[in-house]
């Protein structure tokens, strides 16, 4: 099924902090080159992608970001995200970075990436996270563990030993 | 927990083999948790995923690796609701049955997969499967096309040709050094 982006609130919430006076660089120093694009950081925002259909919804924010320009790409360090989906457990996402493009619809994740949910983990270097398909892509490393429910865990009859690494 | 992955099912299938050679000592085993490495994923951000170029699936003292694997998981994610893997499929490790009595596994196969809502797994394409006494050297081995297992009757079968496979039974070789006679040197 295809997924429809209908909203990069990147678009509307940093787009429009930005557009409406958002802080502004530090005036470069009178020795240097002026810069070619004027850089703009936004502290503590948050960017949020809606389905139109209420079906699912997905937020990454960061104590930080910065973009070279309105139109980005946003530079998110360190990112935390999360995916809710109608009828299914939410999925939480951290990193050391991301980096949101407006014109690919991707959130590529960085550094210690580490995906949740309530019964699983994923770890990897780098998970790139498709806004308009929904699909993730790992390259490089990747680490997917179911966890342990302990609530469960009494009824095995049996003991495993001898696990190796 | 009511993990049931390849990793599961291999984990049965060797319990199930080792166990057999004692009535009523088929243990039932949960995997409570496994993890999959790989060095390529792709998927939705709530699965299923696909693993390529490489894949080894770690577990309650086994290891399985393949070419490629798909992992389907149920709506509450606690469960696989499917799983397929190809390629060059290596499983090992260790079983211990409910009377402590510790197996060593290894298998090989092409292909494998499990059905959630059929309790079903199935190793096909050149299977072969052994299992060893780690105490008495015993060694249950058999090879085949296809090795069903219901996790739900803990039922097993080898198939070769649509017609059952019969598992060999190998006694340890004796301890006791050869009786080979020395002959004198000739002058």
């Amino acid at each position: 099924m295809k997924r429809i982006l209908t909203q990069l609130a990147c678009a509307l919430s940093l787009a429009a902090i930005l557009g409406c006076g958002g802080e502004a660089p530090a005036p470069a120093p009178p020795e240097a080159e002026a810069p070619s694009q004027v850089s703009h950081e936004i502290v503590e925002s948050t960017v949020t992608v809606i389905d139109p259909e209420g079906r699912w919804r997905f937020e990454v924010e960061a104590d930080r970001v910065a973009a070279d320009n309105v139109h980005g790409p946003y530079r998110l360090e360190p990112a935390r995200a999360r995916y809710e989906e109608t009828g299914r457990a939410p999925v939480t996402i951290s990193s050391q970075t991301a980096q949101v493009d407006q014109e690919t619809h991707q959130v590529i994740f960085e550094g210690d990436v580490q995906i949740t949910s309530e019964t699983w983990l994923l770890e990897a270097d780098r998970i790139r996270y498709d806004l308009d398909s929904g699909e993730v892509v790992g390259a490089g490393r990747t680490k997917w563990t179911l966890i342990e429910d302990r609530s469960t865990a009494a009824e095995s009859p049996l003991s495993v030993k001898g696990e190796k690494p | 927990m009511r993990c049931a992955h390849i990793l599961v099912l291999t984990a049965i299938l060797a319990a199930s083999f080792a166990g057999r050679t004692d009535a009523g000592q088929t243990a039932a085993i949960r995997l409570r948790s496994f993890s999959v490495e790989g060095q390529s994923l792709q998927g939705s951000i709530q699965g299923p995923w696909e693993w390529t170029g490489g894949v080894t699936v770690s577990g309650s003292g086994m290891i399985v690796k393949a070419d490629t694997l798909k992992l389907w998981l149920t709506p509450d994610g606690r469960d696989a609701e499917r799983a397929e893997a190809s390629g060059n499929i290596r499983i090992e490790g260790e079983y211990i049955t409910s009377d402590k009595t510790r197996w060593e596994i290894e298998g090989r196969a092409e292909r494998a997969s499990y059905e959630g809502k059929a309790r079903q797994g199935v190793l096909s394409g050149s299977v072969s499967f052994k299992a060893k006494n780690q105490t008495t050297g015993a060694v249950l081995s058999a090879g085949s096309d296809k090795l069903f297992y219901d996790f739900e009757t803990q039922h097993f079968r080898f198939e070769r040709n649509d017609a059952p496979v019969r598992m060999e039974w190998q006694e340890p070789v004796s301890a006791s050094p050869p009786t080979e006679e020395i002959q004198e040197p000739t002058a």
